[in-house]
């Protein structure tokens, strides 16, 4: 069985060591996979999709393909590169599922989406640990996007604080919308690394930037 | 579109299609349905933006706990 037993959270092993693990049917090796991965799986899904609940649903779809996988595998590349595949090609399935849905349906559709997203969300309270935290990131976060320059900052900002799309920022910045998307690449890639370069500094007792501004729609 | 538009549309706009005007956003869906590289390059986007902004969904044992209970009913 897949997760049988206790995990070692400080299995070193490389994935594709785990993976051949689990075709050997080693107890534990497959819930230590998906522990690694489902972060990863559930957000590429989530960019696909733009709606949790069916993220997560697919998250799980994709790891039990690839656990039926297991005994066809050969590690001719790398794991993480097939899982992202599989998991990109489920999104897309669902996906254009869903937009078929609910254009035969938009209302039941998405009657039934809300619900399911209530019921989530009365299943997982936010802890109180959580919040603070998302805080402390967003607060963070907002000190690496001042320590860009002024337009840089803005236009992130605005992208991703207030949620304003590229067209409505160049009109707010009175430029075009190619001199945002420059803002935005160049600002991106300033805020990873000034927030690198903090992980590094403070990698003794402060816990780097872990949470995003809120999501579109209110997406988690 | 072609990968060097995806590429710069990444750079740009991150990995979250919904931020993505939607034609553009549909664009790139069919191109990650073939392109194994468009695959590798949302991948690579994707795990950029975790590291930056982060994942406000905190803690995700419970959905581990749901796939792998999925997984042995299979």
């Amino acid at each position: 069985m897949p997760g049988s037993t206790n995990t070692d959270r400080a299995d070193a092993r490389s994935d594709e060591d785990l993976f051949m693990a689990c075709a050997s049917s080693e107890p534990g090796a497959f819930r230590l996979l998906v522990e690694r991965h489902m972060r990863m799986v559930r957000r590429l899904a989530l960019n696909v999709l733009g709606d949790a609940h069916e993220a997560e649903d697919v998250a799980q779809e994709v790891f039990v393909a690839v656990w039926k996988a297991r005994l066809d595998w050969r590690p001719e590349a790398r794991f993480s590169t097939w899982l992202h595949r599989v998991a990109v090609n489920k999104a897309i399935d669902r996906r254009r599922s869903l937009r078929g849905a609910s254009q035969a349906s938009p209302e039941s559709q998405e009657v039934i989406t809300r619900l399911a997203d209530a019921d989530d969300r009365a299943a997982r309270p936010e802890d109180a640990c959580v919040r603070l935290e998302r805080m402390e990131s967003a607060k963070s976060l907002r000190l690496a996007l001042e320590r860009l320059p002024a337009s840089q900052n803005q236009a992130l900002t605005m992208f991703y604080f207030e949620e304003l799309d590229v067209g409505r920022i160049a009109d707010v910045l009175d430029c075009s919308e190619q001199a945002v998307r420059s803002l935005l690449k160049r600002g991106r890639a300033a805020l990873k690394t000034n927030l690198q370069r903090q992980k590094k500094i403070c990698s003794h007792g402060y816990r780097p930037v872990q949470s995003q501004p809120r999501q579109p729609g209110g997406r988690s | 579109m072609d990968i060097a538009r995806f590429k710069a549309s990444l750079a740009s706009l991150g990995a979250d299609l919904e931020r993505w005007p939607p034609d553009e956003a549909e664009a790139a869906v069919a191109l990650l349905a073939t392109s194994d590289e468009a695959v590798t390059l949302f991948a690579a986007a994707t795990s950029d933006d975790l590291a930056v902004f982060g994942d406000d969904v905190g803690d995700l044992d419970g959905l581990v706990d749901k796939t792998l209970g999925r997984v042995e009913r299979k």
